[in-house]
């Protein structure tokens, strides 16, 4: 399947709290941001699939949206579109999919649009509320942070990663995210004021998680022998992996990094033919700054134990041996999670066709990876390594 | 004093015995109390004296129970599981003969009665008795005893050999259907205790207070309303005084007068309208307890989680808690009989991802560890307070367990503390308790 489809066109929306839209202007508003960035242009009756990614569902979780609430979204029931929820994933594997429908020889042309509107409510009856579902004792009082701090809190104690190499990942994603005009926080921070924000899970600051975000992002594939009808400079989709792992804690097998990871990382490599070391750029799940330290392993970009020092170096900066959320991450750039996907996508496809603006890369590969990582206790992964050459 | 030698005789006697006091202490002096933590009750305080009886016995005690007799002051529900909830908890056959007696802090001692008549009677062979009182916070304290009750012989028992009473109509510290506790006027449930409590002393053991007091047979234990004006009428002073405990004070009367009496002794029981006189035989070595050394003017020590009850993401009237209970309520795994390897929980996970088999056997996971990783977490969905720590933890036989904390300093919490899982209680919306485990200390326990 490398390089059999093509990304060429993509578009995402301001991320944000959008009051004033619902799920379906956001999907809608991303859809024709995509279908316009479309190089040559093209017609919605090309479209021969849809997609839509979607994890908390709309109206305050009172509807289960299916692929229905897409096709009327974007003016085209009838389509034939699936919902897709795989958690934090969501967006990523609604791609992963479409692409698979294009390679497989059934469609041609597939469009796929992450959207989600979480502030339809305050953040007490919402965010936190989504810490009231999942098992009612092994899950008891879970939230968001609760899923991911354990294994910063044991990355610390095993290799000695600190606070302040934390607060670091932060303070890049919104010196990034003050370059990206789509992104939800944008203003300059310092690591003193993410030590000095309030605790919210310990080892976790304010400023140490990601804001709760509305927003769309979408994407239009297509089989990569007939992409020069759509654009000149297609993106190829040329690695995919989608990995899950023990969801409980207590059935895990570490507590330093998620085996999912490096399984989809593994997955997605070997059909792309390329190791870390060929990667020019990375869009990661972000979702807490100590996530990113330790997606750095999980996905080779350094060794086990090295992520702390790989942020303290610069490495990941944008000017750095291998930029890192360029786009200013989940941290500040914003996570609407069936968007985050997508929007990962929207922001690779920029920087491999190097028209980032002021948040462009240097490319030497022209290769680039993706990664989401999440779900309830965080059970799964996808990863995807895109590229500017069909070779 | 003498001590029933022969073999044969098999009057229905304790043989056994559990006792736990939470760790939290209110009030000073005359008012310290013993408190129970938010997340305890008068379940989880049953459970824990029942595990203490099978720490010090060994499990066998309990093997063959064929009756349970709780006894509360008050049901936390009526027609609720709580029976079914102890009994699961410690592992006991479905079929054990269950019994719930709830009243009054005589009740302790009517249930235990009430199993010794049934062993006598040939209607059980074996019954665990357990007495549990959650306290008020203010003047009784929390605490449970487990008692096991057989026919006697082979090990120093306990034997209760007549009890005398004398009541009257008295309104004392009595609590309404709401559990408001209206309290008695003091010094006339002095003067009323103290009264009855002469008049019976007098009737079993034929002697006055003074009498008494000059022939050192006075009783071993006072405990409930007005302890010490009791004391006091039948000629003790107030060290042989045991703080009120509620349904439980009794009880752990009886083994405070085993523990300094050998032989026959009394103790003393009262509410604001009963006194009673139990007349008692203790054999060297015998089970006894003695409350351990702490001075009420210790700085106190509050309870360290609030009373909470925040929806859960199931009801408890959810089938799903009926499928969940066993592997909730003691940690029951499921070993695969292919390949060893043991999978958890048992309800969500049908097959094994060793060798993919479906065949499996019960399998108890391991209580005690050390903590592998943690977090305290400060931003919690309504109804769950303002923070809470949550464990993962190492345990001795290799497996892992996820739980919040109970009774823990979570400033102090650090990966490597040895902890211990302990059935609490968690509360859902509406009131409704459910029980799992929660990480406890493991220096803190007892």
């Amino acid at each position: 399947m490398r390089n059999k489809v093509a990304v060429v066109g993509a578009g995402m929306t301001v991320f944000g709290e959008h009051f004033d839209s619902g799920l379906e202007q956001l999907a809608a508003r991303a859809y024709r941001t995509a279908m316009d960035s479309v190089d040559k242009g093209i017609e919605p009756d090309r479209l021969q699939v849809g997609f839509f990614a979607n994890v908390m569902g709309s109206l305050a979780g009172n509807e289960i949206p299916s692929g229905a609430t897409l096709a009327n979204a974007i003016g085209l029931p009838g389509l034939p579109v699936s919902r897709v929820e795989n958690g934090c994933p969501s967006g990523s594997d609604a791609i992963r999919l479409a692409a698979l429908s294009v390679a497989s020889g059934v469609y041609d042309v597939a469009v796929v649009v992450g959207a989600e509107k979480l502030r339809e409510l305050p953040t007490s009856e919402s965010l936190l509320e989504s810490g009231r579902v999942g098992h009612p004792i092994l899950s008891y009082a879970n939230t968001a942070a609760t899923i991911f701090a354990p294994q910063t809190m044991r990355h610390m104690y095993e290799f000695g990663t600190t606070r302040e190499q934390l607060a670091m990942v932060a303070v890049k994603a919104a010196a990034n995210a003050g370059l990206n005009d789509n992104a939800q926080r944008r203003t300059p921070i310092t690591v003193d004021d993410v030590l000095n924000s309030p605790l919210v899970c310990t080892p976790f600051n304010v400023l140490d998680c990601c804001p709760q975000s509305d927003g769309a992002a979408a994407v239009i594939l297509c089989r990569a022998d007939i992409a020069s009808r759509y654009t000149d400079k297609p993106v190829y989709i040329s690695g995919l992996g989608l990995a899950t792992e023990a969801l409980y804690y207590h059935e895990k097998t570490r507590m330093t990094g998620w085996d999912s990871t490096v399984l989809a990382a593994k997955r997605a490599y070997e059909m792309a033919g390329v190791s870390a070391r060929d990667i020019d750029v990375v869009e990661l799940h972000d979702c807490f700054t100590g996530t990113e330290i330790i997606t750095y392993e999980d996905l080779g970009l350094c060794d086990e134990g090295q992520g702390g020092k790989l942020v303290e170096s610069g490495a990941t900066a944008l000017t750095g041996r291998i930029p890192v959320n360029p786009s200013g991450g989940l941290l500040a750039k914003g996570h609407p999670i069936g968007a985050t996907g997508v929007a990962q996508y929207v922001e690779l496809y920029h920087q491999l066709r190097e028209e980032a603006g002021e948040r462009q890369v240097a490319l030497r590969t022209g290769k680039a990876v993706q990664h989401n990582v999440g779900g309830y206790s965080v059970g799964i992964s996808v990863v995807s390594v895109l590229s500017r050459d069909p070779g | 004093m003498t001590t029933d030698q022969e073999p044969a005789n098999r009057e229905p006697a304790i043989v056994g015995y559990g006792v736990y006091r939470p760790r939290f202490r209110l009030g000073a002096g005359r008012r310290r109390v013993t408190v129970r933590n938010g997340d305890e009750d008068a379940l989880t305080l049953a459970v824990e004296s029942a595990q203490d009886l099978i720490a010090r016995h060994g499990r066998d005690l309990v093997g063959d129970l064929d009756g349970i007799v709780l006894a509360v002051g008050r049901p936390e529900l009526t027609d609720g599981p709580q029976p079914e909830m102890i009994r699961e908890a410690l592992g006991l056959d479905p079929h054990v003969r269950i019994s719930t007696t709830a009243g009054d802090a005589l009740a302790g001692l009517a249930a235990l009665q009430s199993a010794i008549d049934a062993v006598a009677a040939g209607r059980s062979q074996r019954v665990l008795v357990l007495a549990s009182e959650p306290g008020d916070g203010a003047r009784v304290s929390a605490a449970a005893v487990a008692l096991l009750v057989t026919r006697g012989g082979e090990t120093p028992s306990l034997r209760l050999l007549e009890q005398s009473a004398l009541g009257d109509v008295v309104y004392g510290n009595w609590s309404d259907a709401e559990g408001t506790r209206h309290p008695g006027d003091g010094r006339y449930l002095e003067h009323r205790v103290a009264d009855s409590a002469a008049r019976t002393w007098l009737a079993v053991t034929g002697e006055d207070a003074d009498l008494a007091a000059a022939g050192s047979r006075v009783p071993a234990a006072v405990t409930g309303v007005a302890a010490t004006a009791a004391a006091r009428a039948c000629g003790a002073g107030a060290g042989v005084v045991v703080p009120d405990h509620g349904v439980a004070g009794p009880l752990l009367a009886l083994l405070k007068g085993s523990a300094t009496n050998s032989g026959t002794a009394h103790i003393v029981a009262t509410t604001a309208g009963r006194v009673v006189v139990v007349t008692m035989r203790s054999e060297p070595g015998a089970p006894c307890w003695l409350p351990p050394d702490e001075s009420p003017d210790d700085p106190p020590r509050p309870p360290t989680e609030a009373e909470s009850s925040p929806p859960l993401s199931l009801p408890t009237s959810s089938p799903f808690f009926r499928r969940a209970a066993r592997e909730l309520l003691r940690l029951e795994g499921a070993r695969c009989r292919g390949c060893g390897h043991v999978m958890f929980p048992p309800s969500q996970r049908p097959v094994c991802s060793g060798c993919g088999s479906f065949d499996f056997e019960p399998a108890a996971l391991s209580r005690t560890g050390s903590v592998y990783s943690f977090v305290v977490n400060r931003f919690l969905p309504r109804g769950f307070g303002d923070q809470m720590a949550l464990v993962l933890g190492d345990m001795d036989d290799g497996s892992r367990y996820w739980a919040p904390t109970s009774g823990v300093d979570t400033a102090r919490l650090a990966i490597g503390a040895p902890v211990e899982l302990r059935l609490r209680r968690f509360t859902g919306h509406g009131g409704a308790p459910t029980y799992a485990m929660k990480f406890v200390s493991r220096e803190a326990v007892r």
